[in-house]
């Protein structure tokens, strides 16, 4: 009787163990397929993070001719440049604007039309001969220098360049509300 | 633990899950229908992930799939785990119904059990369908539309029934939408409920088990279900997995064809498993086509779902259900078949074979040229990447209006179909002043030539020769090529190698990119017409790049033999 009981005993135990064996390997089995799906699922995921996938010309883009501008009478120009959005390439369109100066020495300042604030579209107050941010009423002065507002720096310029009589500029986005210029 | 355990009672709810005894021990028999969950999850994940980079229109879908396919860290094998998934599915689906079958595991009380099932599994197989299309590539677009216009042959409502399912009248921007809606929305939905109710209802009703033994010994053999059952689950799953795994290495992800062109030829086949009612099709002419397309698969649909009912013998065993046991055999045999015959008369197609081929470049090509970006237009856009394809552009725009092609174009100048290829020097020396070549031009100084066949080749082979600027000619071409120049008396126009009249073109570099290119930009020079020439200069017209791809248009003439002169 009392042997009959010890082996029923060692039988459960030996049961027991197996089937805590088979838990382990069950719970590592299926860990081992969640990492190895997970590995590319991951990577497929975090990739736009990895990658340019907007691209603009970083380069010289051509906004037009010079003649006809007045030293201290911004002209806002459309940038115009071919673009590539992941898979898509856009053919020349607008991209962008900037601010043309004609300084009092001849040479041209190019003023990015976006408020380093928070990204609102700069315009020029005739009447007042500023620059006004009208999301936020920042102020600018011909120079692009702030006059008053919440403004955290001066308009962005742009490097500028003229060949043959045709003003180019180099467009570039800078991170917003912050003190610094930074290319985004 | 113990604070997460009081509030939610997680273990408790894991333990209800888990915890069912499996009457007669866990079986490997018993594996498909958690391997079916279990690849639905993996699907699921898949196509969540998929679904990050998918945009669902017609302009926009090819060039979002082929940038998961090409430019996106392991994006080819994400989607290739997620394709072969839904064959894994299918697999898993019908070796689940087969052992279901074997042990009659659909009767009393399990009827609910086997019609969800039924409804899943044309759930699953409607995924495959709007998956198919998704991509927007050549084979998808078409395969698809076999099958939105059977649904146009359901009497009385076809029409409205395919407006529905396609999004109007015709493919385009709404069939995607629809189709990317059908597939992430409404079938998952579908397939959850009908997965929550079949579960249920497992749960509800237990495993069934083996036939032979009686009710003591399988209460005898009882096992729970975790870990015991769960174990080979998971076995399964590994292997799966690995076999998936190693599918979507092989065949580097999933095929992307070129994107869909709704002008082209294109002869469409379904995934696999629509194969056999692809090839029941053919079966069926005209007005009997709604009898393979639609009476045949509703009825096989409705005798599938009644089987519980038909089949009510107290017996399991399949020894004394052979009716059905037979009757589903040959069901399984006979799709087997019509897949294989499908299979075997496509394998065999000249036809289907020159197009798979041409398919497979056309879709590398595709690849290649998508790399330069899609234009806006849309997938098919892509070619117009392609140099040649602009170079033809080009010369349709400049240079048609006074040169034919391709029994179109202009008269007053030369016919440029085939251009400087054997065929068309061939006519132009023997009869320079046809219509085809200076006939309406004002140059009619080139005589006709009645040289032997054989010099005349050897005089196109020495002329052809000159174009490739880079290799010296072979010196005994040459020599026989000089020597026909003095006798044809090419030399009192032509020039070549410094010698020669000057009225007429250069030899020196004959054909060459640059002889054609000099040409284009001026006619009018000394080496070639000089004051003959009546065709205008094109150096300011068109740019340089443009000039190259037209250049390389026009040499691409001479070597398509294809492209021969209209009759």
């Amino acid at each position: 009787m009392e042997e009959g009981s010890v082996k029923k005993e060692v039988l459960h135990e030996s049961r027991d163990g197996r089937r805590a064996f088979l838990k382990i390997c069950s719970v590592f089995l299926t860990s081992l397929i969640g990492i190895a799906y997970s590995i590319p699922i991951i990577r497929t995921f975090i990739n736009p993070a990895l990658q340019k996938t907007v691209i603009s010309s970083s380069g010289l883009v051509e906004v037009g001719d010079i003649r006809g501008c007045k030293v201290n009478v911004p002209r806002k120009v459309a940038i115009k440049d071919s673009r590539r959005d992941a898979w898509t390439k856009y053919p020349e369109t607008v991209i962008g604007a900037v601010w043309v100066v004609q300084q009092e020495d001849e040479t041209f300042k190019a003023f990015s039309v976006i408020c380093p604030h928070l990204g609102c579209g700069i315009d020029w107050d005739k009447d007042s001969g500023r620059f006004i941010c009208p999301c936020h009423e920042s102020y600018f002065d011909i120079k692009g220098e702030i006059l008053s507002g919440p403004s955290p720096r001066r308009m962005d310029t742009l490097e500028t360049d003229i060949k043959q009589g045709k003003l180019f500029v180099r467009y570039q986005k800078m991170k917003l509300g912050i003190a610094e210029k930074i290319p985004v | 633990m113990k604070w997460l355990e009081d509030r939610t009672g997680l273990k408790d709810l894991v333990k209800k899950f888990l915890d069912e005894p499996v009457e007669g021990g866990a079986k490997w028999s018993y594996v498909f229908g958690s391997a079916l969950v279990i690849v639905f999850i993996m699907q699921i994940v898949s196509g969540v992930i998929l679904s990050t980079g998918y945009s669902a229109s017609a302009t926009d879908a090819w060039g979002s799939v082929y940038y998961i396919q090409e430019r996106t860290m392991s994006g080819w094998f994400v989607r290739g785990m997620h394709n072969v998934g839904s064959s894994a599915m299918m697999v898993l689906a019908i070796l689940h119904i087969t052992q279901t079958v074997i042990f009659g595991a659909y009767k009393k009380p399990r009827e609910l059990n086997w019609i969800s099932g039924v409804f899943m599994l044309f759930i699953i197989l409607g995924f495959g369908l709007t998956g198919y299309l998704l991509p927007w590539d050549q084979k998808g677009f078409w395969a698809t539309q076999v099958a939105t216009s059977i649904m146009g042959l359901i009497p009385g409502i076809g029409d409205f029934v395919k407006g529905v399912v396609q999004g109007g009248n015709d493919y385009g921007n709404l069939t995607l939408t629809r189709f990317y809606s059908f597939h992430v929305f409404f079938l998952p939905a579908g397939l959850m409920t009908f997965m929550a109710i079949h579960l249920h209802l497992f749960r509800r009703h237990g495993v069934t088990p083996h036939w032979k033994p009686d009710e003591s010994e399988l209460k005898r053999k009882t096992q729970p279900f975790w870990p015991d059952q769960i174990f080979k689950d998971v076995v399964a799953a590994v292997i799966i997995f690995a076999i998936m795994s190693a599918a979507v290495w092989y065949r580097h992800g999933a095929e992307l064809q070129s994107p869909a062109d709704p002008s082209s030829q294109y002869m469409a086949r379904p995934e696999w498993y629509f194969l056999f009612l692809f090839q029941l099709l053919k079966y069926f002419e005209a007005d009997m086509e709604v009898v393979g397309a639609i009476i045949l698969p509703t009825i096989a649909a409705v005798l599938m779902l009644a089987i519980p009912f038909l089949d009510r013998g107290e017996s399991r065993a399949p020894a004394k259900r052979l009716p059905f046991i037979g009757g589903f055999g040959a069901a399984l045999a006979g799709i087997v078949c019509l897949t294989l015959l499908s299979m075997v008369s496509d394998s065999r197609d000249e036809r289907l074979l020159a197009q798979k081929e041409e398919s497979e470049v056309m879709a590398e090509r595709a690849i290649e040229l998508a790399a330069l970006g899609i234009p806006p237009s849309g997938g098919a856009a892509v070619f117009t990447n392609d140099p040649l394809y602009v170079g033809e552009q080009v010369f349709r725009q400049h240079c048609i209006t006074c040169h034919g092609y391709q029994g179109g174009g202009g008269d007053s100048a030369p016919d440029l179909t085939a251009y400087n290829s054997r065929s068309w020097l061939k006519g132009f020396f023997r009869n320079p002043n046809a219509v085809k070549y200076y006939g309406k031009t004002q140059f009619n100084e080139m005589p006709e030539s009645l040289m032997g066949e054989e010099d005349l080749s050897y005089l196109i082979d020495f002329l052809l020769a000159q174009s490739e600027t880079e290799t010296p000619v072979d010196p005994i071409l040459r020599e026989i090529g000089e020597a026909i120049l003095v006798q044809e008396g090419c030399y009192n126009c032509h020039t070549y190698n410094g010698r020669g009249g000057d009225f007429a073109p250069t030899l020196d570099g004959f054909a060459s990119d640059e002889w054609l290119r000099g040409m284009i930009e001026d006619a009018g020079q000394e080496r070639y017409f000089g004051k003959y020439n009546t065709m205008p200069s094109f150096k300011e017209t068109i740019g340089k790049e443009d000039m190259d791809k037209l250049v390389l248009f026009l040499q691409s003439l001479r070597s398509e033999p294809s492209l021969a002169l209209p009759e």
